[in-house]
């Protein structure tokens, strides 16, 4: 039963990505990762693994880190985005996380990275207490081949000290 | 000739310029390209590890909605050849040698499966649609009637007499067979007091990059050649196949590595995808892109290792190395491009920084119905070590003492120094150990252990009643790096006055554009992040070879320095010229040459490049050639050995068998340092994609030959859970094979990570393990935990690496 | 791997989704609810699963719920695992739930994945199976005849199949909570943090006046086709010291079969380690029941 009336199912959807209101439709079987990368150009956020294991493709929806390659972006409707090229503020700074590391070293070849940053960004966003060992708990679920991991835990206890989140 | 300077910046930790841009999800990997018109490929793959094909009915999925074109093997026929994999050449000095011999076979892996398919995941048909869902949905409608035949799915089954061939030009499934032999082997076993015989096996597995492959071709009507885009090591290798199998010129074949997200060796091989992609793009005038999913990849993309070893060792009663005899197995899968890497690896790097004075080895490497097996980060290193040093712990056993007593006991010293070890690298060449101290590595290495304080082989009881067993052991390690044949590279000035670099190699993270622009920078006296740098494009230099073993700092880096040279020379001729000043008068400084002493007369790079340009004023200070760019291309003499020693502190619990690493310990020594931040980062990686071989890796297939582990619920890669605390520390002994006086690095902790973590656990199991060999299996399971404790836990199916 | 072509339907209420559901079923349609979508999803990835028509729930707001004042914990189908997680009283309270919880998949599988959605889906390895057994759960099913109640025994069937019938969504699931003096524990097996377990454990221990054993439950998830409370084991528990050398003894009468090999372990190191398991569970049961008497 593939192909046919339902393949072509569009939807319409409203969303905020990045701060910026878009309108647009989507084909309903469109995964979010894949509009924002094909639909909308912001190819930042990566594809992995398409199972939800690897992290790669990790967006903010509505405040909470997602994995955009199991969620369709017909679902997206009415949430608010936010992708890695969205973290940075206007003009040349980068958010403390971003920042951080870029200068520790947190990543090689960067395919793991957007996804990386954004559940740090999480995990400092959430409640505490922070710690090293917290946070490696939480990065279980966005894998690195490249670091070995040991940056991206300093870069990110450096942007919680920029940011004030207290660490234990 | 090497001009004095004020400011280093090799040596300083700066911060990879790949960093701010791939942070802000700027980077560019071949599946982020935009092109208008852009199809998207998606292959049929074959569901059978050894089948004939009796018939492919593409009829259905032609005329799905959104297919544009649908090839299988017969649209190729005549127009493309066989993929023929035989990227190696075995040099004449091993060619010529009286005790090594190799038989290295070719092997032709089809573009598309014709009469047969040979392993799960070999393309049968390639589907091109306005999108990959369409073609996906296309893909699921080609019927494909396969009558199918019995694998060939291990050793035994490659060597049984009668066996079936898995390359039909290959009658006996041998990919390659090393043999090599020095000293007297057979006096030493006959001698010795001590004999004693180890099984070990390294499993199949995969690298894993976070980027699978993606190939993006472009051929413009009316415009020779094709250009492709690969998520590749080895741009020129791929231009080369392409133009090769294409009938295209070389140079009207542009392929570029964008930014790549990782190969660890996975991207090394020349792949079928390649190939077709680009006559694809060619025939149907359209670019057309192909990511491979992550499915895909662990059936189509090549794996590694899959190393069965029996070594024997004799020795005296003091612990003395008499001779070592090596015999091993290795499952090559359809095809085995790089036998001089992955096998022959083992004859260079057995005996690490061990004096043996007598060593057999004999390498068969057979062909099997999997995906083609290719050096994977260490390639042939982490076997031969982990086999070495299993074998010490065995002989320490054997004799009641520690590891590191054997070790030491054995131990080559830097008093002797250059060391010639009788064997000939891959590139033809003597092995010559150059400046390693073993000695040092490992008294700094134990400084950094004890401060630690961690307890060794200590039971305690915790509150739910856990035995958790803590032990360290120990690995070493050395690393033949800085193989040839060669690289390039370009340094300009272009016409604002910057300096340009093009160099050969390609990254996947290992930040060489940073390291290339620090090496320039001390040249020519500016800040690097003034150096433009860029790699990994075939349009920038007529040769390249590509990034793998540990090369491109020291290949392609010494070539940036030689042609930074050469341009700083010719920017002082120019110059002298200009200005009517000795050269040795000038300083070359902050993108100008001023006199010394004289600062206010002095020009810009600018003003001299223009002065450079052809045309009746040009000056041309002696040289025929206009502009500023200097083209050099290093030759390196041989290998340059880097080495170390690792400890791995553990924690076991008796009960389940569970093994945590809760520190790895390196002390390396790779030559002069010139991004030591560059540095850290590479032995951080090695150390934890080392961690996932000991324990977690393995590519499994049922008795039909079908993989197991095809995604990453089933293939294991350490979290940053199972990851521990790393430390490092380094010696720096610089290497007289290159003007830079580096070695590699990228491999190191990956070598050595298995050993100590075997030997950690044995340490922490101390009296309760009865078996050690369980141990000498990779990936160390919990099931192997208890077997070497006397539980028997086994498996009652026959799934198989 | 991207998802097969389906019909996405989005009710705003709960009869909406009984009409979507039984309409499907009439015209032989396969329907699936969509929630979370962290179990589902996948599947479509890899084309595993290919309902024709995705019913997405999540705009029926009045679906997310929790509440455990009484003493039951009843769970709204749109209650995500992380609702669970952030409430500090309820995971106080019920030490099973801190175990558990946050062993399930990772973060951002937890903020979005739902408690009931687990329950529906049905892998023979999720947590929720689990604790709904060792918390004698019962699943609420709805559809446009009514509603049902399932008691978690009854509930899951097979790997992947659940007692629901294809025109039903459950719209809540319920389950009971300790008392005071009760302890519970979960403790599960698995190669790496958030891995689907290769065996786990559930203990809930009622203890009785002089510290024995008034009661016990313990669930049992890898060594079978699906969880299963073992009552051979709860019998032999019961009237006994809660201590650690009973549940040595007990766990002897675990099943010796009934594991399968798979690629992350064997069946018989799945039947040695849930030995090892169960008892720690147990300690840990045992010891939070003991200190709340304090």
């Amino acid at each position: 039963m593939s192909g046919g009336a339902e393949g072509k199912q569009i939807r319409p959807i409203r969303t905020v990505v990045n701060g910026a209101p878009i309108e647009g439709t989507v084909p309903v079987r469109q995964s979010l990762a894949d509009w924002l990368r094909d639909g909308l150009g912001l190819t930042g956020t990566h594809l992995g693994c398409e199972q939800g294991v690897c992290g790669a493709c990790t967006v903010m929806v509505d405040g909470e880190p997602t994995r955009s390659c199991i969620m369709f972006a017909v679902q997206a409707d009415r949430s608010e985005i936010l992708t890695i090229e969205g973290l940075a503020g206007t003009g040349d700074s980068l958010h403390p996380l971003q920042e951080a590391f870029s200068e520790r070293h947190g990543l090689q070849c960067g395919f793991c990275t957007p996804g990386m940053i954004m559940a740090c960004l999480g995990y400092l966003n959430g409640e505490g207490p922070h710690s090293r060992s917290g946070l490696r708990r939480y990065l279980s679920g966005n894998l690195c081949r490249c670091t070995g991991y040991m940056k991206i835990l300093e870069a990110v206890e450096e942007a919680a000290q920029q940011m004030g989140v207290s660490w234990s | 000739m090497k001009a004095p300077f004020d400011v280093a910046h090799i040596g300083q930790r700066i911060v990879p310029r790949e960093n701010r841009v791939l942070v802000q999800g700027k980077g560019t990997y071949v599946g982020d390209f935009r092109l208008n018109g852009l199809l998207s490929v998606a292959f049929v793959r074959s569901p059978s590890a050894r089948a004939r094909i009796v018939s492919i009915d593409v009829t259905e999925a032609r005329s799905c909605e959104g297919v544009v074109a649908v090839f299988t093997a017969d649209d190729l026929l005549g127009k493309i050849a066989p993929l023929r994999l035989m990227q190696e050449n075995v040099p004449p000095g091993i060619l010529r040698h009286p005790s090594i011999q190799v038989d290295s076979r070719p092997c032709n892996v089809p573009v598309l499966a014709r009469d047969e398919v040979s392993h799960v995941g070999q393309g049968i048909a390639a589907i091109v649609a306005v999108d990959r869902a369409s073609a996906e949905d296309a893909a699921e409608l080609v019927r494909v009637d396969l009558e199918e035949l019995v694998p060939i799915l291990s050793a035994d089954d490659a060597l049984a007499p009668d066996a079936p061939r898995v390359d039909p030009t290959n009658a006996d499934n041998l990919a390659a067979r090393i043999q090599a032999t020095f000293g007297d082997v057979e006096g030493a076993f006959a001698d010795a007091a001590r004999h004693l015989t180890v099984r070990v096996k390294s499993g199949r597995v995969s690298a894993s990059p976070m980027e699978t492959r993606s190939v993006l071709a472009q051929a413009t009507k009316g415009v020779e050649g094709v250009t492709v885009w690969s998520s590749t090591q080895v741009p020129y290798l791929v231009r080369n196949a392409i133009a090769q199998h294409l009938g295209l010129r070389e140079e009207d074949v542009r392929v570029i590595a964008p930014d790549v997200g990782g190969g660890f060796g996975a991207k090394v091989h020349v792949y079928p995808e390649e190939i077709l992609l680009a006559f694809i793009a060619r025939s149907l005038e359209q670019p057309v892109r192909w990511i491979e999913d992550r499915q895909e990849h662990f059936i189509a993309t090549a794996h590694g290792r899959d190393q069965d070893h029996l070594i024997q060792v004799a020795f005296e009663d003091d612990g003395q190395i008499r001779g070592i005899r090596d015999h091993f197995v290795q499952d090559c899968g359809i095809g085995f491009p790089y036998p001089m890497s992955s096998a022959y690896n083992v004859v260079s790097h057995l005996q690490g920084l061990l004096e043996v004075p007598s060593m057999e080895i004999d390498g068969t490497c057979v062909l099997t119905n999997k995906v083609v097996n290719v050096p994977y980060r260490g390639s042939g290193r982490p076997e031969s070590a982990f086999t070495r040093d299993r074998m010490l712990s065995r002989m320490a056993r054997d004799l009641g003492v520690g590891f590191l007593d054997v070790l030491r006991r054995n131990m080559l010293t830097v008093e002797q120094m250059p060391y010639s070890t009788g064997v000939l690298y891959r590139d033809g060449e003597q092995i010559v150990y150059d400046g390693c101290d073993m000695k040092s590595a490992l008294e700094r290495l134990q400084a950094m252990v004890a401060e630690a304080s961690v307890a060794a082989g200590q039971p305690a009881l915790d509150g739910l009643g856990r035995q958790c067993l803590k032990g360290i052991g120990f690995g070493t390690y050395t690393e033949g790096t800085g193989v040839g044949p060669f690289e390039g590279a370009v340094v300009s000035v272009d016409e604002a006055g910057r300096l340009t670099v093009e160099a050969g190699g390609a990254s996947q993270g290992q930040s060489h554009a940073t390291t290339f622009a620090q090496i320039v920078a001390d040249e020519f006296q500016v800040d690097p992040s003034e150096v433009l740098v860029r790699s990994g494009d075939t349009g920038f230099l007529r040769y390249g070879v590509g990034t793998f073993a540990s090369r491109t700092t020291i290949v392609a880096g010494s070539a940036v320095v030689q042609a930074a040279r050469k341009l700083r020379e010719r920017v002082l001729n120019v110059a002298a010229e200009m200005m009517e000043i000795d050269q040795s008068d000038l300083l070359v400084q902050a993108g100008r040459v001023s006199a010394r002493g004289a600062p206010s007369r002095s020009l810009s790079l600018r003003d001299i490049f223009v002065a450079t340009i052809p045309g009746p004023r040009a000056v041309s200070a002696g040289q025929d050639l206009p502009g500023l760019r200097e083209v050099s291309y290093f030759v390196p003499p041989t290998v340059t050995w880097s080495y170390g020693v690792v400890a791995a502190a553990v924690t076991v619990d008796a009960d389940t068998g569970m093994v945590a690493v809760d520190k790895f310990w390196i002390v390396h020594d790779c030559g002069r340092l010139i991004n030591p931040l560059v540095v850290e980062g590479q032995v951080d990686g090695a150390l934890i994609q080392g961690l996932g071989a000991a324990l977690l890796e393995s590519i499994l297939y049922d008795s039909n030959g079908t993989p197991l582990t095809t995604s990453f619920m089933d293939y294991l890669l350490p979290t940053a859970v199972e990851s521990p605390e790393l430390r490092h520390d380094h010696l720096e002994t610089p290497s007289e094979r290159n003007p830079l006086g580096v070695k590699g690095i990228g491999e190191s902790g990956i070598i050595a990570a298995p050993s100590a973590v075997a030997n950690a656990i044995e340490a922490a199991l101390g009296e309760l393990m009865t078996d050690p060999s369980p141990l000498d299996v990779l990936p160390i399971r919990p099931e192997s935990v208890l077997a070497s404790m006397g539980k028997d836990v086994s498996r009652r199916d026959s799934a198989r690496s | 791997m991207k998802a097969p072509a389906f019909e996405y339907v989005l009710p705003e209420s709960l009869a909406e989704v009984h009409e979507a559901l039984s309409e499907a079923r009439a015209s032989d349609v396969v329907a699936k609810i969509l929630a979370g979508g962290q179990s589902l999803v996948p599947l479509m990835n890899f084309r595993l699963a290919r309902p024709d028509r995705l019913v997405d729930i999540n705009r029926i707001g009045a679906l997310r719920y929790h509440d455990s004042a009484a003493a039951s914990l009843r769970v709204g189908a749109l209650c995500r695992h992380a609702d669970i997680e952030k409430n500090r009283h309820l995971v106080a309270r019920v030490g099973a739930l801190a175990d558990a919880i946050p062993l399930i998949g990772h973060a951002a599988i937890r903020s979005r994945g739902t408690v009931v959605g687990s329950l529906a889906h049905g892998d023979s390895l999720a947590e929720w199976i689990s604790l709904a057994l060792l918390l004698d759960g019962t699943v609420l099913l709805s559809s446009t005849a009514g509603e049902r109640v399932v008691p978690a025994g009854e509930w899951l069937q097979g790997y992947l199949k659940t007692a629901a019938e294809d025109d039903e969504i459950v719209r809540e699931a319920s389950f009971s909570l300790p008392g005071d003096s009760d302890g519970t524990a979960f403790v599960e097996l698995a190669r790496r943090h958030g891995d689907f377990c290769l065996v786990s454990a559930g203990a809930f221990l009622a203890l009785g006046e002089r510290g024995t054993i008034a009661s016990a439950r313990v669930v049992l998830a890898g060594i079978g086709p699906v969880p299963f409370r073992d009552q051979a084991i709860e019998s032999l528990l019961a009237g006994e010291p809660a201590t650690a050398e009973t549940f040595e003894r007990v766990v002897e009468a675990l099943p010796k079969s009934g594991a399968q090999d798979d690629v992350h372990a064997t069946a018989a190191y799945r039947h040695h380690a849930i030995g090892v398991i169960t008892v720690r569970a147990l300690m840990t049961a045992a010891r939070r029941a003991q200190d709340q008497r304090r």
